[in-house]
């Protein structure tokens, strides 16, 4: 091995390991054994962890900024800004209906709205929506501290030791991973399911790697991580709007595991499949 | 543009780090009756010690917001010399990206300014084993109204220069005191009951996420706000120019 791919070894395992410590400290120390924190600000604080890894290591292994993917390019890749920040919208519309028909066929969608809006429907639905997008400004940095330390920093360097189908897979399963004490204790995926709690953390592994094949496109077409971030700050906030309020709580308990993998898995496998076929993902390794 | 704004950044990274030394310590104010062993939050299971726990979260975000505010209109007037300023106008698309970098950097002022106070809040509820008071939407309205206020007062300060451009505004802002005054003197006071106003706040600031009118009201608000603060970079582009010749060499 090159002194060069040993350095970026290196590298790789200093910000692993520098993302996996904080957050698997307060994660396991602030856990409420249901998947939630019972510390309000270590959960405000957990998605910041990557960033700062990435900044930590930089400095540690004495990198520099490097290829930072901080500028925005918005101009020029406008279409591509628009995709992030509306399809996670379009991907939580494709999910309601792929879990209607999957999960919760005979509940009647339209009344479980009205149910779940005070009786104002579709008219609040769409406020939400839209107010959620708006508020989703100020909190972009939260979605830019994952996405700054997964897409503009472990891809890239992983993609110095190998193609780039492996280190979005590799990198899915450390972001996967990355989860864990959450998912231990029923985050995402519930704790009903056969297999609790291994099952899930598998599950959420192999629902990151074409989550994260994705967004490692968007990053390198714009060679920026702020649509990532966009990105992700939606998924997060506006993708289970309408699953929440059109699918059935019961069948949501009742199926979580497949909930949960349909949810972050679908349309991102769809997506990933369309972008291999493409011919994205046959970069070759730098080193 | 990653250019200037890192220009821009450099150039006021001490009042940044100041801004933020100032945003933990005005939040960490909620603290001063707790270590002062105060009942209200000795109390504070109790509702009237929440609501004490609201009230200062509440005065404490705004306070924030107010310093933040501050900085960020110091950020506006900073590099007004000639000489960059020709030189910024005699690049390709230099206005744009100088003045450009600036709401950038303002944006990402607001955006630390409210995780800071999301963060703080959440940090002393806490420590005093509280549920954190509902002050998010508060914050996120407060968020926007920044932006608001900054898209009005940029391209004054960009069009006469932060000299005359603070006159400009300190005119504008008395005529809007002297409006208050004279209501005050004459007009129906009913409305300010110190009894009921702080009920009425708690209440209005719970409902931001509840009722509809409330939720397109607020749409409808940002929505708006992001418009104008995108019309006022265009205005102040325009005046960039203008304003330059006012600057010191």
């Amino acid at each position: 091995m090159s002194d060069e791919k040993k350095l970026t070894l290196k590298r790789i395992v200093i910000f692993t390991v520098l993302c996996f410590i904080p957050n698997y400290i307060l994660e396991i120390a602030f856990s409420d054994h249901r998947g939630g924190l019972t510390s309000a600000a270590a959960a405000q604080t957990v998605m910041l962890y990557p960033a700062i890894a990435n900044i930590l290591t930089r400095l540690i292994t004495k990198e520099g900024k490097g290829e930072h993917y901080l500028k925005a390019s918005l101009k020029k890749h406008k279409g591509i800004y628009l995709a992030a920040a509306a399809g996670p919208l379009a991907a939580g519309i494709i999910n309601l209906f792929a879990m209607h028909f999957l999960y919760d066929p005979n509940t009647d969608m339209a009344g479980l709205l009205d149910k779940n809006t005070g009786g104002k429907g579709l008219g609040l639905m769409l406020g939400v929506i839209l107010l959620t997008y708006l508020q989703d400004i100020p909190l972009l940095i939260l979605g830019f501290g994952e996405e700054f330390g997964w897409r503009a920093y472990l891809t890239p360097k992983l993609e110095k030791l190998m193609p780039r189908l492996p280190a979005c897979c590799i990198t899915g399963i450390i972001w996967g991973l990355w989860h864990a004490p959450l998912i231990w204790y029923g985050y995402d995926f519930g704790r009903g399911y056969a297999g609790f709690p291994y099952v899930g953390i598998i599950a959420m592994c192999v629902v990151c790697m074409p989550l994260s094949y994705v967004l490692t496109w968007m990053t390198e077409k714009t060679k920026s991580v702020i649509p990532a971030a966009v990105c992700h700050t939606v998924i997060d906030s506006v993708m289970n709007l309408p699953a929440a309020a059109m699918i059935s709580s019961e069948a949501l308990e009742k199926h979580s595991l497949w909930v949960g993998i349909t949810m972050m898995g679908l349309v991102p496998t769809a997506a990933a499949v369309c972008l291999l076929l493409t011919g994205f993902g046959r970069k070759k390794a730098e080193a | 543009m990653l250019g200037y704004i890192y220009s821009n950044f450099k150039s006021c990274k001490g009042t940044f780090f100041a801004l933020m030394g100032v945003l933990f310590f005005a939040n960490c104010f909620i603290f001063v009756p707790y270590f002062a062993g105060s009942e209200v939050y000795t109390a504070a299971k109790s509702s009237e010690g929440s609501s004490f726990l609201f009230m200062m979260c509440i005065f404490t975000v705004a306070l924030s917001f107010y310093v933040g505010g501050i900085v960020q209109e110091g950020l506006l007037a900073a590099d007004e010399r000639k000489k960059w300023a020709y030189f910024v106008v005699s690049t390709e698309d230099g206005i744009k990206k100088q003045v450009g970098s600036k709401y950038i950097l303002m944006l990402l002022y607001s955006v630390t300014i409210s995780f800071v106070c999301i963060f703080m809040n959440a940090l002393t509820a806490d420590i005093l084993g509280e549920d954190v008071p509902p002050t998010s939407g508060l914050i996120l309205l407060l968020f926007f109204v920044q932006l608001l206020i900054r898209a009005i007062n940029a391209p004054f300060i960009f069009a006469f220069s932060s000299k005359y451009g603070n006159t400009v505004r300190l005119a504008a802002l008395l005529i809007v005191s002297a409006i208050a005054l004279v209501y005050g003197l004459f007009g129906d006071l009913s409305i300010i009951n110190m009894d009921t106003m702080w009920k009425k706040l708690f209440k209005a600031i719970e409902k931001l996420s509840e009722s509809e009118t409330a939720i397109w009201a607020q749409t409808a608000f940002f929505g708006v706000v992001i418009v104008l603060y995108f019309l006022s970079y265009k205005l102040s582009c325009k005046f960039y120019l203008k304003g330059a010749e006012h600057y010191d060499k």
